[in-house]
């Protein structure tokens, strides 16, 4: 019985289509995904299974490596005249891909499939359908088109290994059942996937991950994957009662964050995840900003995971310094396996061909990689000492950043040739973003400085720190995003084009960088990473300025734009932006959703849930609400994990109510903190209602 | 049954009119067979009868020149075929000997890469090197671009998938700003033997802007395909 309320349906057999559904109903776990193709050949068809981390080279386009495939089937092709009734159903809340194909004649093919969440690297596929139609043969895995890859059998299972030139690569190991009954032939289909690595042999990661999923079978294999999802969702969730669009593109943002990014080894989470092989499976700050905080409230091992990457190549970043000439770790604007920097150095605006200069100037990211630890620190630990690792990550910016400002005659501190995340503009001195993080990041390393630290060198951080400059303008309350910024043409969006718009793309590079448009929030990424760090009421002038001049060009843009306009009591104008970011990928409003998901948008969107209409943040060890519901949302209900602890929030017209599966602190924005006590389950725990003054 | 290429011929362009229809006849296996402008005939007249001639089975494409005195009875031609018809712009323009490269300039609709798919997979199948140039609306651009290091391949990519479907064997060029203006710079600068235009045959005011400009401009055959 299909629920809508869960369902990602699509009816459409339209080949292009397919190739945009093909990303959306990806399927993944443990850093395995797999794209959601149809079983039989399609031409234009991008079949695909990847793994986080796996990398097919060390080069700026060599993406990740395409693994051995599980869900091809053998299946006789309709005859052009003869477009089969193609129903697709991806269950949201069981993790589960359905597929009917009725045919012109009658024949019914069903296909079921999942990406194992109980067994991670686990996949299942069951097939049936009229035997001429569904056709015995072709062996549960395939080598990717192209592939280094060697095969064989082993216990009777066949397996295949694929290999990059570093010798790193992915094996997997299957088993296929084929029973015929009647006219009907079943297939199914097993394939446990592990990662090859010199001290970890494929094969052997590849047998325990499967086990005795034989034994277990698809229905047991299917029944402990259920049980997975179900938890789950008990655990992280939204209602919008009213809203049931909203409400499903949320759910797709959170079985899309668990399909890409549940890991919990470590995590290297591309800007498409692995639901595509767009942006060459890079890691940039769409990972440290945008999905970690998500992942931070939805999985907080995931979260882990993506800070266990950062950490362990550390030292990279400390060699991306030195090479620079500077001190301390600065991590590199895109990585990969090794984090070093594989930024291209060319690429195209539309048909003009344009130099990359990201690699080497968007340099903020040093200092979101910073926060981010610092963040999940707040969030999941409270007031608990941090990690030695995550403190050296710490410092090591903060040295960065201290060997990185230049002073002028009157000790002001600058940092001059960067990109803010305004991309448009580049090259431009005393970005207030790169310069307010930089302040933070150093500030924050004195903060959490170990005891065994040199007093001395923090005391220089909090200097250098308290001398960085930021472009505040105390008459209109407004930061300059960057030195020479209010100097610019005054253009604002609507007097060119819609929003969202890739503007450099209407206008040309240089008339875009002479203007005030700009592509994303820049300063007001300030507001959303760091507020206690930005002068007291600066939100709303900012969102005032900025937001007209904001092309939303970035796909990174309509979410936390939502989210900043929700906590400056926008909430109407935030819903708009919201409905933008939940479409984005559903209805391929890039494009490009073909070549993988976007998943900072993904993320983005949670976080405008959880930060903006709820206006949930984390201060020492107390979670402080702040709601701002749009007209249209009469009621919301997150569920989430925080500090530990799984909590509910339901926030309506008048109460902000708040569940707890153990002791919590929490209040509202200037409120008194209050204690929600200690029931040991969600579903019995003592409710705090929370009364609002204003309501 | 053989299929041909009318090469329709008017007084002082039998030479021009013939070496194109050559040329595209070898790219679709075809032949070439030439009809005269009778000069005395009404324009309506010779029009209503090389569309019939068009509309014959055997006949594949046609070849006209637009040096030829009557344009009345060009436009007629090209607005009435239901088939393809090569233009030679006119009497500087040089046939190919052979059509080793070719432009298309396509939107992006469903609708141009449908009339093409034929064109474009004669063009493939005879073993020309086919560059596709999409020219960027600037009020029509995507609404998002987020990275130039990445997005123009993706954007390609996915252009390629849904506009040139089953043909991996293209080039693409993006440009910005007027198709017009980008088709002539595109064709010099790849130096090709023929641009190939899907177009919609109404020739009322302010519609095939581009096809007049490209056939002005371009100096090289420019076939016209029917977008229905």
């Amino acid at each position: 019985m299909l629920d809508p309320d869960w369902s990602v349906i699509e009816v459409s057999s339209d080949p292009l289509r397919r190739r945009i559904t093909e990303a959306l109903f990806t399927l993944g776990a443990g850093g395995f995904g797999t794209r959601g193709s149809v079983e039989e050949p399609v031409p234009d068809s991008v079949e695909l299974v990847v793994c986080a981390g796996v990398y097919a080279g060390p080069g700026p386009t060599d993406g990740l490596l395409p693994c051995p495939t599980w869900t091809a089937l053998d299946i006789d092709p309709a005859g052009d005249d003869e477009a089969p009734d193609d129903h697709r159903v991806l269950d949201l809340r069981t993790g589960v891909l359905e597929r009917t194909t009725t045919r012109a004649d009658g024949a019914v093919l069903r296909t079921l499939r999942f990406a194992s969440a109980a067994r991670p690297g686990l996949v299942c596929l069951r097939a049936s359908g009229p035997a001429d139609v569904l056709r015995a043969g072709g062996g549960p895995l395939r080598a990717p088109k192209g592939a280094v890859s060697t095969s064989g059998t082993t216990r009777g299972r066949q397996w295949v290994r694929v290999v990059a030139p570093s010798g790193t690569g992915v094996v997997a190991l299957g088993t296929e059942q084929v029973q015929l009954t009647g006219t009907t032939r079943e297939v199914s289909r097993i394939a446990a996937y592990a990662p090859d690595r010199p001290r970890t042999p494929g094969l052997a990661g590849a047998r325990t991950v499967f086990d005795d999923a034989d034994e277990v079978g698809i229905d047991g294999l299917l029944e402990e994957h259920r049980a997975v999802w179900e938890r789950r969702w008990a655990t992280v969730d939204v209602a919008i009662p009213g809203d049931p669009d909203a409400q499903l593109a949320a759910r797709f943002a959170l079985f899309q964050l668990w399909t890409n990014v549940a890991r919990h080894d470590e995590m290297a989470a591309g800007a498409r995840g692995v639901s595509g092989s767009g942006y060459s499976g890079h890691v940039f700050w769409d990972a440290d900003v945008f999905v970690l905080p998500a992942m931070t409230t939805i999985d907080p091992r995931a979260a882990a995971a993506m800070i266990r990457y950062r950490c362990r190549r550390l030292d990279a970043a400390r060699r991306w310094a030195r090479a620079a000439g500077r001190s301390g770790a600065r991590f590199p604007w895109e990585s990969a396996a090794s984090g070093a920097d594989v930024t291209p150095r060319e690429g195209a605006l539309g048909g003009q061909l344009v130099p990359i200069l990201t690699g080497v100037e968007e340099e903020h990211i040093t200092a979101d990689v910073a926060w981010a630890l610092a963040h999940h620190h707040a969030w999941s630990h409270g007031g608990a000492p941090m990690p030695r690792n995550h403190r050296a990550v710490l410092s090591e910016t903060a040295r960065y950043w201290a060997s990185r400002v230049t002073s002028d005659g009157d000790g002001a501190a600058h940092i001059a040739g960067v990109i803010g995340p305004d991309e448009y503009h580049e090259d431009v001195d005393d970005n207030a973003f790169t310069n307010g993080m930089a302040r933070w990041n150093l500030r924050a390393a004195a903060r959490h400085a170990a005891m065994s630290a040199d007093p001395a060198e923090i005391t220089h951080w909090r200097e250098v720190a308290d001398r960085i400059v930021d472009g505040y303008d105390p008459v209109s309350g407004v930061y300059e995003q960057f030195r020479g910024y209010f100097a610019l043409e005054r253009l604002l969006v609507a007097e060119v084009a819609t929003p969202p718009v890739a503007i450099d793309l209407v206008l040309g590079r240089e008339r875009v960088r002479a203007s005030q448009l700009i592509k994303q929030p820049d300063v007001l990424m300030l507001h959303h990473l760091v507020p206690d760090d930005v002068r007291p009421g600066s939100l709303r002038p900012n969102v005032d300025f900025y937001g007209p001049r904001t092309a939303h060009g970035s796909s990174l843009s309509p979410a936390v734009t939502a989210s900043l306009l929700a906590r400056a009591g926008r909430a109407d104008d935030a819903l708009a932006l919201f409905r933008v970011a939940a479409r984005l990928d559903l209805d391929d409003r890039s494009g490009m959703t073909a070549a993988g998901l976007h998943l900072a948008n993904i993320g983005g969107l949670w976080q405008c849930l959880v930060g903006g209409f709820l206006g949930a943040t984390v201060r020492d060890g107390v979670l402080v609400l702040d709601p701002h519901l749009p007209a249209a949302w009469p009621e919301l209900e997150l569920r989430l994990r925080c500090l530990g602890r799984r909590i509910r929030v339901r926030v309506d017209r008048g109460d902000v109510v708040v569940d707890s599966d153990r002791p919590l602190r929490a209040g509202l924005a200037g409120g008194p903190v209050l204690d929600v006590h200690a029931p040991t389950e969600l579903a019995s725990g003592r409710v705090v209602a929370i009364r609002r003054s204003s309501s | 049954m053989s299929s041909v290429v009318v090469a329709i011929v008017s007084p002082g362009t039998e030479a021009t009119v013939t070496g194109a229809a050559t040329a595209l006849a070898e790219v679709l296996g075809a032949s070439v067979r030439r009809e005269f402008v009778d000069p005395d005939a009404a324009v309506e007249v010779s029009i209503a009868r090389f569309v019939a001639l068009l509309d014959e089975p055997d006949a594949v494409a046609a070849a006209v020149s637009f040096a030829s005195s009557s344009r009345e009875l060009m436009w007629g031609v090209l607005a009435g075929s239901r088939k393809p018809v090569v233009v030679m712009p006119d009497n500087r323009a040089k046939p190919p000997a052979a059509v080793a490269r070719a432009l298309v300039p396509l939107e992006a609709t469903t609708t141009s890469a449908a009339a093409l798919e034929e064109t474009l997979n004669a063009l493939a199948g005879a073993g020309v090197d086919i560059v596709v140039l999409h020219v960027l609306d600037p009020m029509r651009a995507p609404a998002y671009w987020d990275h130039p290091g990445h997005a123009a391949e993706a954007w390609v990519t996915e252009f390629l998938a849904r506009f040139c479907r089953h043909r991996p064997d293209v080039r693409m060029t993006v440009r910005t700003g007027a198709a017009e203006e980008s088709i002539p710079d595109v064709a010099r600068a790849e130096r090709v033997d023929l641009v190939v235009l899907v177009w919609s045959q109404r020739l009322d005011p302010g519609r095939a802007r581009i096809v007049r400009r490209t056939l002005g401009s371009v100096g090289v055959p420019v076939l016209l395909v029917p977008a229905t």
